[in-house]
């Protein structure tokens, strides 16, 4: 997801934003929940555990567990961490359901919450990022061996680079490249406007290219 | 030579979204073009470093199991407290009822020291009756205590109150103040 392409990015280069998270997600489930609840929309299994019904969180869990353990890997970088993050969202999310009023999708919220979890667990704990093979993600068919060091190595470094990033930024970048969100959307998890996460963005970059060059 | 490409404008260019006249900028303007590819050139980098392990399929399971063991203590959400949909109108209540209260006291007149209301009153109805009063009503009364000295007619109660008094020489055209003032003078004249 998002990290499908290494192509040049020219102008007028469209990032997949397909990625909505309203569809369940193909994963051997837990416990199967009633048809009902599995093929209901999010908003729908909201009023259903609000009504009483806790198998419809179990169905929010199975359907944005994957894109939340992402974004808290892509801020923490290592699968421990990730994971514990991910868990604290859901717990968080159980608590303060009832003040999601369906202004945004679901998904957008439960990021939100996983934005916030992310940078109270930076500010407050050092990570360490786990190296990741270079050849784990990378797909080596037809590509010469040092190639593919190269790219892992360059990637271990833009990795690094991130982390040094102020939290905004990071957060920007992280749901702008990585997990595909709008400028709107991202405005909406970070409770700034469209032009201050535009802005964010540029500065990211920015900032990136000048790490990256040291 | 508008002016250069501000931020938002690159993330723009980036997009693809870039408005038309600024399109027009980017194309003749080699420093636009230069800090453009700049942040292009990042993306490119930045994209690939973004990958995720894929945890095992069983991570998956167990994950939604923690979950689950770790709300389980959470008690099920119920219908929301009475007060908690009261609380909006109750607010915009308050917020009236206080607007209210606000306006009423900005709109009372000032204290005065004066006297009481009906006492006022009172004055006000001798003034207009004084002011109503025909000249042969007032030849009557001047007739009639015209015997009485200064102490016999406050015992008597005859004696004009301060505001009517006052309010009658507001009503004295020039003429009659001169009148008035030299009576007055010739009055105190003849006491000493």
């Amino acid at each position: 997801m998002g990290a499908g392409s290494d192509s040049a990015v020219a102008v007028g280069w469209k990032p997949a934003w397909n990625l909505r998270m309203t569809g369940p997600e193909s994963s051997a489930g837990a416990v199967a929940p009633t048809d009902e609840l599995a093929t209901a929309d999010d908003h729908r299994l909201v009023e259903a555990f609000l009504a009483g019904r806790r198998d419809a969180f179990d169905v929010i869990v199975e359907r944005h567990r994957r894109h939340v353990y992402q974004l808290c890997y892509r801020f923490v970088g290592n699968h421990e961490d990730a994971s514990d993050l991910a868990q604290d969202v859901f717990v968080r999310a159980i608590k303060g359901l009832r003040q999601f009023k369906g202004q945004s999708s679901l998904g957008t919220w439960l990021y939100r919450v996983g934005v916030n979890a992310c940078l109270n667990r930076l500010a407050t704990k050092r990570v360490e990022s786990e190296p990741i093979e270079s050849s784990q993600h990378v797909d080596t068919r037809g590509v010469d061996a040092l190639d593919v060091v190269l790219r892992g190595e360059r990637a271990a470094a833009v990795r690094q680079a991130i982390d040094r990033l102020p939290p905004k930024q990071r957060a920007t970048l992280v749901l702008r490249v990585y997990q595909e969100l709008t400028h709107e959307e991202i405005a909406n998890v970070l409770g700034s406007s469209v032009g201050a996460v535009k802005a964010n963005f540029f500065h990211a970059l920015g900032n990136l290219k000048r790490l990256l060059q040291s | 030579m508008s002016t250069h490409l501000r931020s938002q404008e690159f993330v723009d260019a980036l997009d693809g979204t870039l408005a038309v006249d600024r399109l027009e900028h980017l194309d003749g303007c080699e420093a636009c073009r230069m800090e453009l590819a700049g942040v292009q050139s990042v993306m490119t980098d930045v994209r690939p470093a973004g990958a995720v392990p894929d945890p095992s399929p069983l991570f998956w399971d167990h994950f939604s199991e923690r979950v689950r063991h770790a709300t389980a203590a959470d008690p099920l959400p119920g219908p929301a407290p009475w007060w908690q949909s009261l609380w909006r109108p109750a607010a915009a209540f308050a917020a009236v009822a206080a607007v209210v209260a606000l306006m009423l006291v900005t709109r009372t007149p000032p204290r005065e020291d004066v006297a009481p209301v009906d006492q006022i009153a009172l004055d006000t109805t001798a003034a207009d009756q004084l002011s109503d009063e025909s000249e042969s009503s007032l030849a009557f009364l001047s007739a009639a205590a015209s015997d009485l000295s200064w102490e016999e007619a406050r015992a008597a109660d005859l004696t004009p109150r301060a505001r009517v008094v006052d309010s009658a020489i507001e009503r004295l055209t020039p003429a009659q103040r001169a009148e008035l003032v030299k009576l007055i003078r010739e009055d105190l004249r003849s006491m000493e």
